[in-house]
């Protein structure tokens, strides 16, 4: 069921995220309920010279609304190109993923296409179209965002140009063991074809170490992509950026030399959010009218980039029902944590009386530099003197009927009206029965 | 052909066809809108319709309105209940003085949808806006009931709009309806 859930919410996710991509007035029903999203195209200049270049900026930061994470496992990407008066003049692809989708965290997608408006362009008014289209996963889309361009006059030639350098990072946001794709796009904005060699660096605290280093030819305003994808391995570090250098490039067999140099720095997530999960397991009969149970309480990193937390100080409360005890465990606990939590509480609690079967976990943490405190609440429901009956081979508690609703749970009574359904009751009497309990629910 | 014999079979093709396209209506391949449609068209003429107005009679209960006349309705000083089709809903607001309202808000939130799912509900919780004011909306399915409630804090009060229904948009047609003083 879980992996049916994970598969649908994955194929939600994957269409709405390519979607969004790809789309700048997407209106999908319902789409804010798996991924919340704002995206936008910017051109760089609306007025351009003929001959000249321009660039769209396609930018996206949306959450991913979900109970848990989710993995993209495999990259996917999304083509564009910049239509001219219907004809090409740039092109590229957007990627998304591989990367660990987390619930609620912003997700920044960010590239530049760009492109070059041919000589021979009339000067006047033209109409710039952005075409994505998103060909996988069963799913064929293509969307358009128009712009209105003036060409001017053909700009006086000033010599051969540096080629240009575009650089993202997909998603911007890292975190220890999170995949990221880096994308480098270099461009040639001269009419005459290029070659040129790129070198790669990451850069951490100053220190830069090589990735690689490429050579690329390039036809007149042609552009060329350089993709990587990388895992950040290291749960110490605060800041990681990569550099594209490039100092040579030639036209027509004549070499120039330039310091052209495009930096894209990652945004390194350190904010812990820890979750709280209680179970109670190994239910024993001690026999004399009482039951022990392993209370299982485990502060989850749900999410891999929680990891790289280093809670400075955990402090935990928990209150029980005044007939459960706790005969072997913490009530109070306070501790630095470096990692999951999981702890075992034995509790005791009576086999032939009934009791609140509610409990509540609460606690602060206490992180990051300045000190940040986190507070939470978790309520958590134990298990009913039936359900623990029931575990240990034992009838249901006979004494005193079944529940009358004025034991356990204070909701039993609206529970019992809304599970036993609408059909043969009088609602007028059902809705009686809820008000007394938002009664008590609000009193 | 003689005259005759063309005008006989002009009228019988007419009269099948008539027929046809009667049989049609019939079955309802051709919808009654697209004959008034047609005869709008061919004739060319207005149609006078009747201003129904909007003339609604609305029920002031605690800061809030209600049309009165549409459905069935039964209330005290804190209490209303309506009832539409498939759905019952009622309102109530409580008195209440409250520190932290959206911490308070967000932790009944949490309680109530933990009580219901502890009792075999599937329920999902969501932020919603009431009269301007941040609310919570808190909806539970069971295979037979279904049970949303929309509660916020307005002018020292708790307000809850609570709805059970078998189909939803009958419980929507009222909290829709409902506005704000």
């Amino acid at each position: 069921m879980t992996i049916l859930m994970y598969n649908k919410r994955w194929k939600i996710f994957t269409f709405i995220l390519l979607l969004s991509l790809i789309s700048s007035n997407v209106s999908l029903t319902g789409a804010e309920e798996d991924f919340d999203y704002d995206i936008t195209y910017v051109l760089s200049n609306d007025h351009i010279a003929a001959g000249g270049d321009l660039a769209v900026s396609i930018n996206l930061t949306g959450r991913y609304i979900a109970d848990g994470p989710y993995s993209l496992d495999k990259q996917i990407e999304a083509q564009v190109e910049l239509l001219l008066d219907g004809v090409r003049i740039g092109e590229g692809t957007v990627p998304a993923g591989p990367m660990e989708i987390i619930p609620y965290q912003e997700i920044t997608i960010s590239e530049t296409i760009p492109g070059l408006v041919p000589p021979g362009t009339t000067v006047g008014v033209h109409e710039l179209v952005v075409r994505s289209r998103f060909n996988a996963l069963g799913y064929n889309i293509e969307e358009t965002e128009t712009f209105s361009i003036e060409v001017l006059e053909v700009a006086s030639s000033g010599g051969p140009m540096e080629p240009y350098l575009y650089f993202s990072l997909s998603p911007l946001q890292m975190y220890f063991d999170s995949t990221s794709t880096l994308t480098l796009r270099v461009f040639n904005p001269n009419d005459s074809s290029m070659s040129t060699e790129v070198s790669l660096y990451s850069s951490s605290y100053g220190y830069e170490s090589a990735i690689g280093s490429y050579e690329i030819s390039l036809e007149a305003g042609g552009a060329e992509e350089i993709r990587r994808t990388f895992k950040l391995v290291d749960n110490d570090i605060g800041e990681l950026c990569f550099i594209a250098r490039l100092d040579w490039y030639e036209i027509d067999g004549e070499r120039f030399h330039c310091q052209c140099e495009s930096r894209q720095c990652a945004e390194i997530l350190n904010r812990p959010s820890l979750r709280p999960n209680i179970t109670f397991e190994n239910y024993s009969d001690l026999g004399d009218g009482y039951f022990i149970a392993d209370m299982i309480l485990s502060l989850d990193n749900a999410t891999e980039w929680e990891r790289s937390l280093i809670v400075d100080e955990l402090n935990l409360s928990i209150a029980l029902p005044e007939e459960l005890l706790i005969v072997e465990g913490f009530v109070e606990y306070h501790q630095t944590v470096r990692r999951d939590l999981t702890m075992t509480i034995r509790v005791k609690g009576p086999l032939e009386e009934y009791y609140n079967t509610r409990g509540l976990l609460e606690g602060t943490y206490v992180f990051g530099d300045p000190d940040e405190t986190v507070e939470f609440t978790y309520p958590f429901m134990i298990p009913s003197t039936d359900t623990v009956r029931e575990t240990l081979g034992l009838g249901p508690l006979m004494d005193g009927g079944q529940d009358d609703g004025s034991r356990g749970s204070p909701n039993l009574g609206i529970t019992a009206f809304l599970i036993g359904g609408l059909s043969g009751g009088n609602n007028m009497d059902g809705m009686n029965e809820i008000f007394s309990y938002i009664d008590q629910l609000f009193q | 052909m003689d005259k005759r014999k063309l005008a006989l079979i002009i009228a019988i093709s007419f009269i099948m066809m008539i027929l046809a396209l009667g049989l049609m209506t019939a079955l309802g391949v051709i919808s009654k809108m697209t004959w008034i449609g047609l005869f709008l068209n061919v004739f060319g003429k207005d149609v006078d319709v009747e201003d129904v107005g909007s003339d609604v009679v609305y029920l002031d209960f605690q800061g809030l309105h209600i049309p009165s006349d549409a459905w069935d309705t039964a209330y005290g000083d804190d209490e209303l209940i309506i009832e539409n089709k498939t759905a019952t809903i009622g309102i109530k607001t409580i008195e209440k003085e409250v520190d932290d309202m959206d911490d308070y808000l967000s932790s009944k939130a949490s309680e109530l949808s933990l009580d219901l799912s502890s009792n075999g509900m599937d329920t999902y919780v969501e932020r919603y806006k009431m009269c301007d004011e941040d609310a919570y909306i808190v909806i539970a399915e069971s295979e037979s009931t279904n049970y949303l409630i929309i509660f916020w804090y307005m002018e020292e009060r708790i307000y809850t709009i609570n709805a059970l229904y078998d189909i939803r948009a009958d419980a929507d047609e009222v909290i829709a309806s409902i506005t704000c003083s």
